[in-house]
């Protein structure tokens, strides 16, 4: 063998060596694909589903379909991953499968081959294979049994309830170990289940609160398959995936649930570091599981407060909740004028490790905004103290530019936060040092410090709030003091009136029938005290005509003989009254009048008579008689 | 009629007096020694030109709910500082103006409330230059509405008092009216009743309206560089400029994190962080 042919051996093998090494990733990770056509016979205008499974899928992003023969078109597609739970031997394992689906509509008779539809997987295009279609006339095949579930086919071949006789799969209770701490008293839905919990439902703001959402699958029932996941809402937080890797499941442990067995795998777990207090929500994960459809979690609330206002110190930033140290470093510690300054500076710990930091600002020093590193994570459960923990390090990078010469003193960089864990405020500090200043060539930058050079100057002492003086238009008072004038003299105004009114009626009542019958009343009841018998008639007689006047509003006076009685009559005076009025009238008239005077017994019974009368005349007339009865 | 005005003169001063004595027992506590701490660590860190101690000192002070006008105004102090120590955060000429108004608001001193103003008309200053070097000119005092501006021409206790004087003068005149007889007195008290009656109504409708301010106005001051009016839904409204820095609104309502504010003829909603509001007496 000559050294040139020694060469190109040599060199080939190295060529093929290195196209084996560009080779081995992608054919390690070549991921297995399944391409299905349902159904394979349609007629002419139904649709047919074209599924291709890749499976692993992690990490396909595209799916196309290579051009159609004449007469078919694509009326839909789409591509979603699946994460199927298979439990083989009481193992539980998880496949994230990729599917692509492809509708076509046929438009015409014939037989045709399609595809292969392929899906870009890490870079690299991954092919699936021909299928072949049969498209026949319509009215050709027999009528298919629509189903009452997808009546128009929309859930495509792996419909949840296409398969519902695979379901009722032999139900068996396999023997596994069982962690108690998974049981749960009953299964939120047939079959499959999520299930969402926090390690604590009361936080303050910035507090790591760590959600799990598990998916439970019933071990005598077909593998699950679920599909189309939509997250947990958590809107009100700041959320990292503590999983090892987020678009795994987790396997878990197999637990009791209503007294069967299901398998528990962790699909989520998130630290969530809340952002304002409140009563905040969670809103459910769903998931499509290809027993019985969608699957939500729970929906959870966490009551949010803000860290204690007691011993907060100067400079917390709400949400600084954790443990955290601080380390600084300057260099280099002495500099031109104009020059910068490096200053770095690391803070560590656990929690959410804040994203910013107050700089110790002093005129004639500038600091520049910072280059920020994270390095976050969950941290080791050793170092940690419990697991899940999400912390790890910030690092900030300023540049500083001093500005006047001379030694300056840079301060200290401090981070106030919330231990939850002591409950108790702590402060981190690094303190930064004196940097020497030498004088430099470079120009004095502007005089930016003549801004608000003429701002007026502190105070020294608080003023001592008083709380503010009480408002007399805060009480009824303002209205009365305005009402009261008005009121007072409105109140003078009508007492004088009512003084007036009043006064009036007296002196109506004074002159009223009724008043002087009563003064008549007297005037007789003093005379039949005395002996004189024509005074008492007199008397008599002015009680009889007041009592008429009074009660039957007539005035008998003048009126004579049997027209007294017909007056009153006619005034509503029954016949007998009037009768004995007139009659009384008439005896005491001729008694007084007759030149032998009468006997004073006889008198005083007339007297009393009149007085009866009057009294009952009081009660009022009697219903006035018509004019024919009253001429009667 | 005399012992009645006797009786109502003794009335106004028992009322009065009762008020006033409401007064002296309602002054407020005294400071705890934290709060007194963190007035002296900000007052030592504006003397050291450490403005953001300084400024940190002054917010815990807030956050501890102490309301006091030089606590506010030398808050104002240390964020003008922070400007002018060339380490200015987003917000802080906004935060400095809120010190200041607040500082204004709340004060008896006149010495305090002049220098507040004069702070606040710097810190203005600044953002209208600021403004105008992007080429925006902006009004930064939008005036109130006339009924506004007279009501708060006088304090509502001002008012009150007037509204009371006025309707006493009102009641002696109308008693003036119905008991003289002199015609030269009747027709004194005609003037006297015709001057004091829409007198009163005036004083008092504008002691209500101070009132109404002092208990449901609720103002803040605009401390982000760029708060963009929004409507309702949060789309920022596109022939509105963005409020100025600095600027005094009316918070006429909150809703979700938004507030809906107005400013001159402007009504419309920013994020609630964008506004700061002012404390008040209480």
């Amino acid at each position: 063998m000559t050294r040139a042919r020694l060469c190109f051996f040599g060199l080939s093998i190295l060529l093929a060596l290195a196209a084996l090494l560009v080779a081995m990733p992608a054919m390690a990770v070549a991921p297995k694909t399944h391409t299905m056509l349902q159904p394979d016979t349609i007629e002419v205008g139904d649709t047919t589903i074209l599924t291709m499974n890749v499976s692993p899928g992690n990490d396909v992003t595209s799916a196309t379909l290579a051009t159609l023969p004449n007469g078919m078109t694509v009326v839909g597609q789409g591509l979603s991953p699946s994460f199927q739970i298979s439990i083989v031997n009481g193992h539980m394992q998880q496949v994230v499968t990729a599917r692509a689906q492809f509708r076509i509509r046929a438009t015409r008779e014939g037989t045709f081959t399609i595809g292969p539809a392929s899906v870009m997987a890490n870079g690299a295009r991954v092919p699936g294979d021909r299928v072949t279609l049969k498209v026949v006339a319509r009215g050709t095949l027999p009528p298919q049994q629509m189903n009452p579930l997808d009546p128009f086919g929309l859930l495509g071949p792996n419909s949840p309830f296409s398969d519902q006789l695979q379901q009722q799969q032999q139900e068996y209770e396999p023997q596994v170990p069982i962690d108690p701490k998974f049981n749960l008293e009953r299964a939120r839905d047939t079959g499959t289940f999520l299930h969402a919990t926090v390690d604590k439902t009361q936080a303050v703001v910035g507090e790591q609160i760590t959600l799990s959402v598990w998916v439970y699958a019933d071990v005598t029932q077909q593998d699950p398959e679920l599909s189309d996941p939509h997250e947990v809402g958590t809107s009100d937080f700041l959320r990292q995936s503590v999983m090892k890797e987020a678009a795994t499941i987790e396997r878990t442990a197999y637990a009791k649930v209503g007294g069967r067995t299901y398998a528990v795998a962790l699909l989520r777990k998130y630290a969530l570091f809340p952002l304002h207090a409140g009563e905040l929500d969670i809103t459910p994960m769903r998931i499509r599981s290809s027993r019985g459809g969608e699957r939500q979690s729970e929906p959870l609330k966490v009551r949010v407060t803000e860290p204690p206002m007691e011993h907060r110190p100067a400079g917390y930033v709400i949400g600084d909740v954790g443990r955290f140290t601080v380390t600084a470093d300057v260099t280099p510690r002495e500099v031109e004028r104009g020059a910068a300054i490096s200053v770095t500076v690391d803070v560590t710990g656990i929690g959410n490790v804040p994203s910013s930091l107050v700089v110790p600002a002093r005129p004639g020093v500038t600091w520049l905004d910072p280059e920020v590193k994270d390095d976050l994570h969950v941290l080791d459960e050793k170092t940690a103290g419990a697991p899940d923990l999400w912390g790890g390090s910030r690092h900030f990078s300023y540049v500083v530019e001093p500005k006047k010469e001379g030694d300056v003193d840079l301060g200290e960089i401090t981070l106030s936060f919330y231990d939850p864990r002591t409950k108790a405020y702590d402060v981190a500090r690094a303190a930064l040092g004196t940097v020497h200043v030498k004088p430099g060539v470079a120009a004095l930058p502007p005089d930016d410090t003549k801004l608000f050079m003429n701002m007026p100057g502190l105070r020294k002492q608080m003023a001592g709030m008083h709380a503010s003086a009480g408002h007399l238009d805060d009480s009824n008072v303002f209205f009365g003091l305005l009402a009261m004038p008005g009121a007072l003299f409105g109140i003078a105004l009508g007492s004088r009136r009512a003084a007036r009114a009043w006064k009036e009626r007296a002196t109506e009542r004074k002159t009223s029938p009724v008043a002087e019958l009563k003064n008549r009343l007297r005037a007789q009841a003093t005379a039949m005290e005395g002996d004189d018998p024509r005074a008492i008639d007199g008397a008599t007689i002015r009680v009889l005509e007041a009592a008429a006047m009074a009660h039957a509003s007539v005035n008998v006076r003048g009126v004579g003989g049997e027209a007294i009685a017909s007056v009153l009559t006619r005034a509503g005076v029954s016949s007998d009254d009037a009768g004995e009025l007139r009659d009384l009238l008439e005896a005491c008239a001729a008694a007084r009048f007759s030149p032998d005077g009468a006997e004073l017994d006889d008198v005083r019974k007339r007297a009393e008579r009149a007085r009866v009368l009057a009294k009952k005349l009081e009660g009022g007339p009697s219903a006035p008689l018509s004019g024919g009865e009253a001429s009667r | 009629v005399k012992r009645l005005g006797a009786v109502v003169f003794a009335a106004v001063l028992g009322a009065s007096a009762n008020l006033r004595a409401d007064d002296a027992s309602e002054s407020v506590s005294s400071l705890s020694g934290g709060e007194a701490s963190l007035f002296a660590d900000g007052v030592k860190a504006l003397e050291e030109e450490r403005p953001n101690d300084a400024v940190a000192s002054f917010e815990a002070l807030a956050d501890r709910g102490v309301v006091d006008p030089v606590a506010s105004y030398d808050r104002g102090l240390a964020y003008a500082l922070r400007v002018r120590a060339s380490a200015e955060q987003p917000g802080d000429l906004g935060r400095a103006a809120h010190g200041f108004e607040e500082a204004r608001a709340l004060t008896d001193d006149p010495h305090l409330a002049a220098d507040a103003q004069s702070a606040l008309a710097m810190v203005r200053g600044e953002v209208s230059r600021r403004k105008a070097r992007e080429g925006v000119t902006v009004d930064m005092e939008q005036h109130a509405s006339p009924w506004r501006t007279l009501t708060r021409t006088l304090a509502e206790t001002t008012w009150v008092w007037l509204a009371v004087v006025a309707a006493f003068a009102l009641g002696g005149g109308l008693f003036l009216r119905w008991l003289a007889t002199a015609a030269r007195a009747r027709a004194g008290a005609a003037i006297v009743i015709a001057v004091s009656a829409p007198l009163m109504i005036v004083t008092a409708a504008l002691a209500r309206s101070a009132r109404s301010d002092r208990l449901y106005l609720h103002e803040a001051i605009v401390v982000s560089p760029s708060a963009r009016p929004s409507d309702e839904h949060g789309i920022v409204l596109p022939q509105a400029t963005p409020l100025p820095e600095a600027a005094r609104v009316e918070i006429a309502s909150e809703n979700g994190g938004w507030t809906e504010f107005r400013w001159g003829s402007l009504d419309a909603w920013v994020p609630a962080q964008t506004l700061r509001p002012l404390a008040k007496r209480e």
